[in-house]
């Protein structure tokens, strides 16, 4: 259904006809990356040029009553010049789809799965609280890039959905699917395949939900190799009245123990954890909603497709890998991570894996939940207030969360997490009359992390994402902007080491002072309702005070996008 | 919402309801992981850092000393002693919860701890490397440590078990008395040979089977002490059975086997533990296989003979003291 959804939205040029008939649609993109050090930063290589141009053609074909067959076939160069070896052509994407009988659909090839944020969910990058247009734009291309434009998983297999209508107005919904997560190699590395299912009712305002996932490594596909598990069983309720919504999740995940190889251990005990989320939302008339939740999620909760990070922090950045003379090999920035570029095979920071270990990840995005709601070890209340969306004239939504640690981690206390964000928009055009836009938009983020102790050094840390974003539209095509962004983090914290069983076996003691702070100012000409080009100068200034490091990268940066 | 600024109270309930689930969950009594005091808290200590001997230990009379130190965490220590003279090592590791108390009866890691010499105590804490102490004690007499396993030879004996063999490339053969550099006690035995052969005399160990009773081939080590100041020198290490039950070791009747040490020339003691499951079958010269397989209640000697790691002509010789034999460990 989703491939659908999609190649509706690719594929606006259709003609239809009578068995076979194709459709054509997709994207055009051309992007140029030139990146500067400044004169105390440099030594040998100060400029830093990256291009591409890419044409991804999606192509629906009706083959028959039952099968349709959708595919996104990729031609790229990086445009060096006179480098024909530089083109190449991929396929992003094959999908068989259909309907096997009226009741039955079916998808094989790249299928698009998700569930809720504790079984299957692909989890927003950070860094972001609504960004400017400038950054924004980037961060579409990157999400696009690395299949992340919604919370599903793109993944490589078969799925298959069934629905009943049921005489008294109800229906039930199933959704299957299975997917080879890893391919083995017949020696050492073994199968690992992901099967879900999901079977709910429905009626009226009604929904409930079963939904069971298994996480499975495949000895026999090795030599003397066992098997090993990470099943997940969850149930969901909702309900909605007129005024307000209730959302209530439970479940919880058993393991089979493995040793340091990864073999399942002879004396197994599994590992077994749960959780719980109960929300409400609001309806405060006027545009106005709220929405309160309380969750907790135990230590050993392992949900392998909720607790990813779609990033791999430790990677180095793409140019300038090393700044302040050659002194400091700098982490990944978010500027790195907005423009990091597209190379065929190539290695990226972005990941698309789903693994049964905990990915690490960048303390200076906060370490309340970095794997999501289903971050281990947490409890707590969230409450979120929103007014209007994008399409009024303004918006704002505010956040508050409070959490704290389920068990202590190597002390007799807990951490107490408390966060919030506020975050909105407002088209000044509203106080004048024209046709000139000027719309802001913005947003703050902090969450502290905190708890004391006699012996050690107490944990205090913070986190905080600044975005402020102006566009100025000078005519009906011609659109200037300025977007800035402020991302640092100080403070103390003890980030728990765990096993591949989730046993906490260790403590990272992390001390940071960092600041990322990265303006931008450009222009956006819009050709035409599917074509535009933006032209934008950023300017990254960032900062590690307690390594005593800092320097600034300047970058020009060209975006061509059609879609036809 | 009407419904519920209608009913105020059900609102209150339930976002009260909301903060008491928050306490509801699989939380676990004792915090997960290692404690974070002893890896990361500031180390003070709550007692000096001292032993019982502050006159010196004389081993030879029961003697032990005792290390005591007290900290304010659960922390993980080393202590590390140091023969100033003889450069022996002996470390103690553990985790202390909250202070560390351990006895030494005079353990050596690697050669023995000499008579009249001041050893030096280091205590260490590897989560806090800033922190650390120092001692000393003073050794007036080595220790007897031959209770650890089955002593063969120290060469100290009245009435020694063991015989020495020479042959047609031994140049020299003797126990070294009255020896300041014995690796333990005063004695030790030096071989030396010179010539193209790989046979320069041998220490001879008769075995009894009736002490190896219990015992396995994978939990019974053979330990020597070594020392050599001429290249390519080695040991072979020869383990004969008396097969036949004749009550003679006879070649072509008995089976031989063998293992091969080389032997650094630092002019520094080694010590070596050998496994008896390292050795092998010999079937050099006219020696047999029977059932190829070390056969405890048969063994009847053990040579440590004095040879070359290959078979080029030259001189070559070593030092061997202290050959002990132990169970389930290496000495």
């Amino acid at each position: 259904m989703r491939a659908w959804i999609l190649s509706v939205i690719c594929i606006p040029l259709a003609a239809t006809a009578q068995y076979p008939s194709f459709e054509l649609g997709g994207l055009a993109r051309g992007v140029s990356d030139v990146g500067f050090l400044t004169a105390e930063d440099t030594i040998a290589r100060d400029v830093n040029v990256e291009s591409h141009a890419i044409y991804d053609l999606a192509l629906r074909g009706k083959i028959t009553a039952k099968a349709e067959i959708y595919t996104e076939l990729r031609l790229g160069t990086n445009l060096a010049l006179f480098d024909t070896s530089a083109s190449y052509a991929q396929v992003r994407r094959v999908l068989l789809s259909g309907q096997l009988t009226p009741r039955w659909n079916y998808e094989i090839g790249d299928i698009d799965v998700v569930g809720t944020p504790f079984t299957i969910w692909n989890s927003n990058t950070e860094g972001a609280v609504q960004e400017s247009a400038l950054f924004s734009q980037w961060r579409q291309l990157q999400n696009y890039e690395n299949f992340s434009e919604s919370n599903s998983w793109r993944l490589r297999g078969a799925k298959f959905e069934g629905n009943w209508l049921m005489k008294n107005g109800g229906e039930v919904k199933t959704s299957n699917f299975v997917s080879r997560v890893q391919a083995s190699d017949e020696v050492l590395r073994p199968d690992v395949v992901l099967v879900g299912s999901t079977l709910s009712w429905e009626r009226s305002n009604i929904l409930a939900a079963v939904r069971v996932l298994d996480f499975a490594t495949l000895g026999k596909t090795i030599p003397d190799g066992r098997g090993s598990h990470v099943a997940n069983l969850g149930g969901e309720v909702k309900w909605k009245g007129e005024e307000w919504h209730l959302h209530a999740e439970l479940g919880g995940s058993t393991a089979t123990s493995l040793d340091m190889d990864g073999v399942p251990k002879d004396s197994n005990s599994p590992t077994k954890g749960g959780y719980w989320h109960v929300s409400s939302q609001f309806d405060l008339g006027a545009s106005w909603n709220a929405l309160i939740s309380a969750r907790s999620v135990s230590d050993e909760y392992m949900a392998p497709a909720a607790q990813t990070k779609r990033l791999v922090f430790d990677a180095a950045p793409s140019s300038f890998s090393q700044i302040g003379n050659g002194t400091w090999a700098r982490p990944l920035s978010q500027g790195d991570l907005l423009t990091a570029p597209y190379i065929p095979r190539g290695s990226r920071p972005w990941n698309r894996a789903i693994q049964r270990e905990l990915m690490t990840f960048d303390p200076r995005y906060g370490t309340a939940s970095p794997y999501g709601l289903a971050t281990p070890n947490r409890r707590g209340l969230e409450m979120e207030l929103e007014h209007g969306n994008a399409e009024e004239p303004w918006s704002v939504v505010a956040r508050l969360f409070a959490l704290q640690d389920l068990t202590p981690e190597g002390s007799v206390a807990r951490r107490n997490y408390v966060g919030y964000a506020i975050a909105g928009h407002f088209d000044l055009a509203t106080l004048w009359t024209g046709n000139r836009s000027l719309k802001m938009q913005g947003g703050w983020q902090s969450q502290a992390v905190q708890r004391p102790e006699i012996l050690l050094d107490p944990v205090d840390f913070t986190s905080t994402v600044f975005d402020l974003g102006v566009d100025w539209a000078l005519g009906e095509n011609i659109q200037l902007g300025y977007g800035a962004k402020r991302i640092s983090s100080q403070g103390l914290e003890y980030i728990a080491v765990r096993d591949i069983n989730f046993e906490v076996i260790g403590f990272e003691r992390t001390t940071l002072d960092v600041t990322d702070m990265l303006h931008a100012c450009g222009v956006t000409w819009k050709i035409n309702d599917r074509t535009e080009l933006t032209t934008q100068w950023q300017k990254w200034l960032l900062r590690d005070a307690l390594q005593g490091h800092d320097g600034s990268i300047s970058k020009v940066l060209f975006l061509f996008q059609s879609k036809f | 919402m009407s419904f519920f600024l209608s009913n105020p109270k059900l609102l209150g309930t339930w976002a009260f309801g909301l903060v008491v689930m928050c306490f509801v969950g699989c939380a676990k009594e004792e915090s997960l992981g290692p404690d974070l005091e002893s890896l990361y808290g500031d180390l003070d200590y709550t007692e000096a850092f001292s032993h019982n001997m502050p006159n010196g230990v004389h081993f030879e009379q029961g003697d032990t000393v005792r290390f005591s130190c007290g900290f304010n965490l659960p922390v993980a220590y080393t202590l590390s002693l140091t023969g100033q003279t003889s450069g022996a090592t002996y470390a103690f590791q553990g985790q202390g919860m909250h202070e560390l108390d351990v006895l030494w009866f005079g353990d050596c890691d690697n050669v023995f701890f000499r008579q009249n010499e001041w050893v030096y105590c280091l205590l260490e804490f590897p989560d806090h490397p800033d922190d650390f102490k120092l001692d000393s004690v003073f050794v007036w007499e080595q220790p007897d440590l031959s209770n650890r396993g089955l002593l063969l030879a120290s060469f100290e004996e009245i009435n020694p078990i063991f015989s020495i063999s020479s042959g047609e490339f031994t140049e020299s053969l003797d126990v070294v008395t009255e020896a300041l550099d014995a690796v333990e006690g005063g004695a030790y035995m030096r071989g030396i040979g010179a010539g193209a052969g790989s046979w320069f005399g041998a220490l001879r160990l008769p075995l009894d089977p009736q002490d190896l009773l219990g015992s396995s081939l994978g939990n019974t080590y053979l330990n020597v002490h070594v020392r050599s100041d001429y290249e390519g020198s080695a040991s072979v290490i020869k383990l004969f059975e008396d097969s036949n039950g004749d009550g003679l070791v006879t070649s072509g009747e008995d089976e031989v086997f063998t293992t091969k040490l080389a032997v650094n020339a630092d002019n520094t003691w080694h010590r070596i533990s050998i496994p008896w499951s390292d050795f092998e079958l010999d079937l050099s010269g006219n020696n047999v296989s029977i059932n190829g397989q070390i056969d405890l209640d048969q063994i009847s000697r053990l040579d440590c003979t004095v040879s070359q790691t290959g078979t080029a002509s030259g001189t070559y010789g070593l030092d061997v003291d202290y050959v002990i034999l132990t169970f389930d460990q290496p000495f």
